[in-house]
């Protein structure tokens, strides 16, 4: 049985009301580093297995599944890993955005190195803004290791082999982010510990509590 | 009568939230879970003095709610709630005639300013 099964709506509910403050954050910060609106759609939340998540991204997506992929571990009372994927294509639509605003590369300075530059720091942006919101929020605090990419393709057999050492559930945050001149989707998950996800269930309660 | 608030959010905490803040400050309360029920609340002649917005939800999304208020009910105020604080958002917000912006999560302090203000009770900023 998931332990997603131990999280009541209401818990749920507040999960996905805090992803949505952290992903104002990350636009409000994406936007002001490309110059584009970004216009956020509602986040769904699913809480999972670890193994249930390829199956997740395999339906919820109509493709080949290639991803860039941008790994990045966070320590605090909330701690686990996050894995921004961007299916391949769209990392590169958001390096063409990048390389719009953008002087001229050097030389020396490929394509494919402004694509994993641009991805690794759109997921520091959203990784960061939403682990650091959902924390703050939560009273906690979290360090971050730098984001590391992961080159594409990472495939579902990749995905699945760096989700097996995870014990626990997947908290699953899929966002659509729709950008002034072109639609650009991505998968936020947010794997947490097996000890941090008891005191998310008592910190979710604690931040309910307060609203009363 | 007195002052009646209308607190549209699809997120059950966030409406909470709103309410847990503006509770003991009005008269009236009521919610809404989406933009297209807040509308019918309005048509069915609930019309109440301060909607609180949100901006991100399914459906019928809140800038599209916000036009329709303004539009059909003229005297709501509407303040607008939401996690999205980009400076282009915030300007169409307001040019779609929103009586107030608040940043989620929303400050107390914040949200009861907005209702002594939008009571009349307050000074206009």
């Amino acid at each position: 049985m998931s332990l997603g099964c131990e999280l009541s709506d209401l818990q749920l509910d507040a999960l996905r009301e805090l992803m949505n403050i952290g992903f104002g954050q990350a636009a409000a910060a994406l936007s002001e580093v490309i110059d584009l609106r970004v216009i956020l759609t509602v986040p769904k939340i699913l809480v999972l297995k670890p193994e249930e998540v390829p199956a997740f991204i395999d339906a919820e997506v109509e493709m080949p599944s290639s991803f860039s992929m941008v790994e990045q571990f966070f320590f605090g009372h909330f701690e686990g890993t996050s894995f921004l994927l961007l299916p391949e294509e769209e990392g590169r639509k958001l390096a063409s955005l990048f390389g719009a605003e953008a002087a001229p590369l050097p030389p020396e300075l490929e394509t494919g190195s402004l694509e994993r530059e641009t991805v690794v720091e759109i997921g520091n942006i959203i990784i960061g803004a939403c682990v650091g919101k959902i924390a703050e929020i939560l009273k906690d605090q979290v360090a971050f290791q730098a984001p590391r990419f992961i080159e594409a393709p990472v495939d579902r057999s990749s995905l699945e082999r760096r989700l097996a050492g995870a014990k626990d559930l997947a908290l699953v945050f899929k966002t659509v982010f729709h950008f002034e001149r072109q639609d650009v989707f991505g998968f936020l998950f947010l794997v947490a510990s097996e000890g941090s996800l008891e005191w998310m269930r008592a910190a979710v309660d604690e931040y309910l509590g307060s609203l009363a | 009568m007195g002052f009646k608030v209308l607190i549209v959010d699809d997120s059950m905490v966030a409406r909470l939230a709103i309410k847990g803040i503006v509770k003991d400050s009005v008269d009236s309360l009521a919610e809404a879970s989406s933009g297209e029920a807040a509308l019918d609340l309005l048509a069915g002649g609930r019309e109440p003095d301060l909607v609180f917005l949100d901006l991100t939800m399914p459906g019928m999304g809140g800038i599209e709610a916000l036009k329709a208020i303004r539009s059909g009910h003229p005297s709501v105020k509407v303040a607008v709630v939401t996690a999205d604080i980009q400076a282009r958002t915030l300007a169409e917000v307001r040019a779609c005639g929103a009586y107030e912006v608040i940043r989620k999560p929303a400050d107390r302090a914040a949200v009861l300013a907005l209702v002594s203000r939008a009571r009349g009770e307050g000074a206009a900023p």
